[in-house]
């Protein structure tokens, strides 16, 4: 099946005369908006009387905020930053594609692949800072003796995690889009409302599940044997 | 439901890609079945079997977590959690075979 470009990206396109991708323009135009509504909520911040766009971003903090108590312990609230950006960015990012012409940028491979790299290196980053030269225990499996048997299979599963997050946000990203976009084409009128329900539901289950899994993949590399 | 509704998308776009095949295929039926047609007939049966078998595993991961919860209504939330984290590591399986199915059509 074909794919067209969404409207935004012929439009630039159109105007610049260049072959930009899809999946950039629409994750620069993510960017875009996230950066100017978070602008545009800090502004005028009141304890009194909070702005509509303050209270939604205080519920995002306030629920990445409870998973990173959870999951990561009491010195959690350190990744607020770096788990946030990933929260924001990949729900507008899902979300966007519901809206008929324009594409979501999650719905490519390399966009994902690019912020599960992203995740990679971040919990690599804060494991090795936190333990030094002992992280590289985490490798090496129970028994030091028998570390020369556990370090491929934990490179090997460490490696595989980047993956496994990027084709789990791209593949369901992908496939929901295609599911509305084919029901769309059948009935165009009504029949498709289930499936955009059923997008809402998808692309606020993928964040979380990205973001949960980034939160497991720090805690486990961060934490003291 | 959503397994259902990628089993019926890729069952759909296979149909599409299978009409020319077997219109080509017409022509050249006596030498037997070309290759275009077994990738379409592969495609569709991996994927039937990794929807199928997937929905199996989260329908057991799902039954496991609520008789969890109604056995201990206190351990809900920490149960839901897990169980969002389980469900997304076995429907990752469904999603690598419609992955290979997209990179080998």
């Amino acid at each position: 099946m074909h794919e067209m470009d969404s409207l935004l990206t012929m439009l630039v396109n159109g105007l610049a005369h260049t072959h930009v991708p899809d999946y950039f323009v629409m994750l620069a135009f993510v960017m875009v908006v996230s950066l100017v509504v978070a602008f545009a909520a800090t502004r005028r911040l009141s304890v009194e009387k909070p702005g509509v766009l303050q209270q939604i971003l205080e519920l995002v903090a306030e629920v990445v905020g409870k998973f990173l108590d959870d999951i990561i312990g009491h010195h959690g609230r350190k990744f607020m930053p770096v788990i946030g950006t990933f929260a924001v960015l990949i729900l507008l990012s899902n979300l966007i594609g519901l809206i008929p012409g324009f594409m979501p940028p999650t719905g490519s491979i390399i966009v994902t692949l690019s912020l599960a790299l992203c995740s990679f290196v971040t919990y690599n980053f804060f494991g090795a800072r936190a333990a030094g030269l002992g992280y590289l225990k985490h490798f090496m499996g129970p028994i030091l003796p028998m570390a020369f048997l556990f370090f491929p299979i934990e490179v090997v599963s460490h490696l595989a995690r980047p993956m496994s997050l990027a084709i789990r946000l791209f593949g369901n990203i992908f496939g929901d889009h295609q599911v509305g976009g084919v029901f769309l084409h059948l009935v165009p009128f009504a029949v498709p409302v289930p499936f955009i329900l059923l997008g809402i539901f998808v692309a606020f289950v993928q964040t979380l599940v990205f973001i949960l899994l980034s939160m497991i993949y720090i805690a486990g590399a961060v934490e003291h044997h | 439901m959503r397994k259902k509704a990628l089993t019926i998308l890729v069952g759909a776009l296979l149909l599409m890609l299978a009409a020319p095949a077997f219109a080509e295929e017409g022509a050249a039926a006596a030498a037997g079945m070309g290759k275009d047609t077994l990738g379409v007939l592969a495609a569709g049966f991996s994927m039937a079997f990794a929807s199928a078998i997937c929905g199996l595993a989260q329908g057991k991961a799902i039954s496991a977590a609520c008789e969890g919860s109604a056995r201990n209504p206190g351990m809900a939330d920490k149960l839901q959690i897990m169980m969002i984290i389980g469900l997304a590591f076995i429907e990752s399986l469904a999603l690598y075979t419609m992955v290979i199915i997209f990179v080998k059509m």
